[in-house]
């Protein structure tokens, strides 16, 4: 199943396939065989962990954590899966055991980088909207319950399809949907109707329907 | 079909694209309607900001060079063994024994809350005095007065006959207490009591060791007065 939403330049690449033994040769106790297989694996559970921690230090904990954990039973690990979205899940139930014990999330660190990513080109009344728009986002999303952030970050930063995303949630895909429905439907709340206006896009000022 | 459910099922089909052949009624809707094509547009434009939302949290996300190293040192080292048998089972006695205390504590808080009477064990709420009535359960479970220190409280007084409780709000002050052996104790009974349904007189504020009983029928340490009154309301 596609992902049609696909935006190339938000997500996060999906690794490439491993190597066919890589996961046969760790659970020989290859060590070699164990960094080819965290050097494989570790940007998109850096990304998963960062995105929902919004901390580089706790992302990196529970990075160490979810490969020490893959290592020690790598010998329940089936070699021909990949074991992409068993680690995604291991990743992010660390983080949200962590992020509930450690009571709130940081503060967003984000601030600074969000105004390097602004696309500068655009007028300056659109930058500014923009980065209200994305601080709008950015808290809409650490608001949204655990699973609907689960299922955004799946679906849309790392561009799972849907029976992926499903699988690492370990939910059907119609619960999937559903959670992706009213992750949505909550952010759009979020957004002031001043604001509902696509930023770069249509001039014209859209009409929100009542519903 | 509905302006708001079309728009609710364009919404739908193009989250998720799901356009199909069954999906040109919608297709006819959105190119008629301005609003749906605007809610549409919204949240395709929604989305995008969403996706770049999260491409700025994880900007640059890439562990430390010595991730790899302590990950190593820690897969090396032999795992913490997990309790087990005897150990497993006293841990979960633990557990069990933390959890009995929580509810114990819930319960006093309860207890706290709901501004519940909790009554010595030598003074129980059965241990009433039935004044009126010749204090036979006065002598059967006698209360106690402290002598050695002034009386100094009060608990209630209840209808002898029907025992409704609310009357254990009204009704008495105590107009003298003295450390003596002899206390006196006035009743002022609202007036829709009868006097035979006021005087059953509950002492619970006990300080020290009980070596005197009271009641005004059995003990004559006690006076209790009553005036005349009315007949009782009944409880509704």
């Amino acid at each position: 199943m596609s992902n049609p939403n696909g935006g190339p330049s938000a997500q996060v690449p999906v690794e490439g396939r491993q190597p066919d033994d890589l996961v046969e040769r760790m659970q020989g106790g290859d060590l070699d065989a164990f960094e080819e297989f965290f050097n494989t694996y570790k940007r998109p559970i850096y990304a998963t962990a960062l995105a929902i921690t919004r901390d580089p230090f706790l992302a990196e904990e529970v990075l160490q954590d979810c490969f020490v954990k893959a290592y020690r039973v790598r010998e329940r690990l089936d070699p021909t899966r990949s074991p992409q979205p068993w680690l995604q899940r291991v990743a992010i139930n660390l983080c949200y055991s962590r992020v509930s014990r450690r009571k709130s999330l940081a503060e967003p660190i984000t601030s600074l980088i969000t105004n390097l990513v602004v696309d500068l080109a655009a007028r300056p009344d659109q930058v500014v909207e923009s980065r209200e728009v994305l601080d709008v986002l950015q808290r809409g999303i650490d608001a949204l319950p655990p699973k609907q952030q689960t299922a955004i970050i799946l679906y849309y930063l790392h561009g799972y399809s849907l029976a992926e995303a499903a699988e690492i949630a370990d939910c059907n895909v119609g619960t999937m949907k559903s959670r992706l429905h009213y992750a949505l439907k909550a952010l759009r709340i979020r957004l002031p109707v001043e604001r509902r206006i696509p930023v770069g896009g249509t001039p014209a000022p859209i009409r929100i329907t009542s519903r | 079909m509905s302006c708001r459910r079309a728009c609710r099922e364009l919404l739908w089909l193009t989250r998720f694209g799901e356009f199909g052949p069954s999906s040109a009624p919608h297709l006819e809707h959105l190119a008629g309607c301005r609003a749906c094509r605007d809610e549409v547009g919204f949240d395709r434009a929604m989305v995008q900001q969403l996706r770049l939302a999260l491409a700025v949290r994880v900007t640059n996300a890439t562990p430390s060079e010595s991730t790899w190293e302590r990950i190593l040192a820690r897969a090396q080292t032999p795992e913490p063994s997990q309790p087990t048998g005897i150990w497993r089972w006293l841990a979960s006695i633990a557990v069990r024994q933390r959890m009995a205390t929580a509810m114990a504590g819930t319960g006093l808080a309860l207890v706290l809350a709901l501004n519940m009477e909790v009554v010595p064990a030598g003074l129980s709420p059965s241990a009433d005095v039935d004044v009126a009535s010749g204090g036979a359960a006065f002598e059967a479970r006698p209360p106690v007065i402290p002598t050695s220190k002034p009386m100094n409280g009060f608990i209630g007084v209840s209808d002898a006959s029907t025992g409704n409780p609310y009357l254990t709000e009204v009704g008495v002050l105590i107009a003298a207490a003295r450390p003596e052996p002899t206390v006196r104790v006035t009743v002022q009974a609202p007036e829709q009591f009868e006097e035979a349904n006021i005087l059953r007189i509950r002492f619970g504020s006990q300080t020290s060791e009980p070596t005197t009983t009271g009641g005004t029928a059995v003990d004559p340490e006690i006076e209790t007065v009553a005036p005349a009154m009315s007949p009782p309301a009944q409880p509704s």
